[in-house]
């Protein structure tokens, strides 16, 4: 919080008064969004693996869960390798 | 007897015997004013002096200057007109809503009120760092309540555990409320700008109160706890109370009175 002013008067009150803790409470603050963040993970439904592009090709990998392909590296491109037919090594080697 | 009967006849007895009052308490005489001088009166003698009123519905100089006289010597201090009036600035924000405190203006002379602002700061820093712990201790519990619903897809029973933590996070979101209001009421007897208290309240406090109020419905929606501590309703209503009197002090005030802005200020 910005608490600091400057009178109409000098003589009357100091030029400036600011609060040291400004800084502090950002960082509280921050911390506390993070938690919240948290939560908000938690409530929101988990994301499930697009239908639309499996349908399209007609293809998909059965072997993997929703979980794994979430949190696989290079989520989208390993599922596209996937999707064509590929092991994943093409879609590995274009990065 | 009536309260304003006391203090008006407490202040009539303090206007025509005030230099006598003020040898007693060893203060420069005229140097306190009438209103100043009543409230260190009532401090020192309040019990006594009311007595005398209830029994005489009047109050005599001569008896007001002998109790005094007979208070020990180290109370006939000025240090305890000095308690007397932080004591009465105290009372004025304590427990009161914010357009109170705006509407009451300043209390004091000048001189008093500049001897005042270092105090007043401090009040307003040890405020807002009880704001910061419970924002910290608020992250924590959180945490825990998070820890405690374990996966998201797996379905949790509504334990008493939860609901602990619940009520612990209703705890901390009330303390808050009361340590912001405290802290932007020193702020603005201390001169800040209103608006400017204002941002810095919604930013550190409102804000993250609505969204802590928002994603808690949604956790109680989910959990069913409708019968439990019903925490997104007490944090939605204490941001919208905090608003509320930061809206009413910013009207009843007009912005930067008395302060201007060391960006904007050009002597």
């Amino acid at each position: 919080m910005k608490l600091s002013c400057a009178s109409k008067d000098p003589n009357m009150y100091p030029a400036t008064a600011d609060i040291d803790i400004i800084d502090e409470l950002d960082s509280a603050t921050r911390l506390l969004e993070q938690a919240l963040d948290r939560l908000e993970h938690w409530l929101t439904p988990q994301p499930k693996a697009p239908s639309g592009a499996a349908e399209q090709t007609g293809a998909r990998d059965h072997t993997t869960t929703a979980a794994q392909r979430r949190t696989a590296p290079y989520g989208r491109m390993t599922e596209a390798g996937s999707a064509s037919g590929s092991t994943g090594r093409a879609a590995r080697s274009s990065c | 007897m009536s309260d304003s009967g006391y203090w008006h006849a407490l202040e009539k007895v303090c206007g025509l015997h005030g230099d006598a009052m003020a040898q007693v308490l060893r203060l420069r005489p005229g140097y306190l004013r009438t209103d100043e001088l009543t409230i260190v009166v009532n401090f020192c003698l309040e019990h006594s002096l009311r007595q005398l009123f209830d029994a005489a519905g009047f109050l005599r100089g001569g008896d007001v200057l002998s109790l005094l006289r007979a208070l020990p010597t180290d109370q006939r201090h000025p240090r305890t007109a000095v308690n007397a009036l932080q004591w009465y600035d105290r009372s004025g924000l304590l427990n009161r809503k914010l357009p109170a405190v705006v509407a009451r203006g300043p209390l004091f002379q000048p001189s008093i009120e500049w001897a005042f602002r270092g105090q007043r700061r401090s009040h307003t820093e040890h405020s807002l760092r009880r704001v910061l712990e419970n924002h910290r201790a608020l992250a924590d519990a959180i945490d825990g309540l998070v820890d405690q619903l374990g996966h998201p897809n797996v379905t949790v029973a509504a334990t008493a555990s939860i609901r602990g933590q619940l009520r612990k996070i209703q705890g901390l979101i009330r303390s808050s409320e009361w340590h912001a209001r405290t802290a932007a009421g020193w702020a603005i007897k201390n001169d800040f700008p209103t608006d400017r208290v204002g941002d810095g309240l919604f930013r550190i406090y409102i804000r993250p109160l609505r969204r802590t109020a928002s994603l808690l419905k949604a956790l109680e929606d989910r959990l069913k706890l409708n019968n439990g501590p019903r925490c997104s309703a007490s944090a939605r209503r204490a941001a919208r109370r905090i608003a509320l009197e930061l809206m009413d002090a910013a009207a009843a005030r007009p912005p930067n009175a008395g302060c201007v802005d060391p960006k904007t200020r050009t002597a």
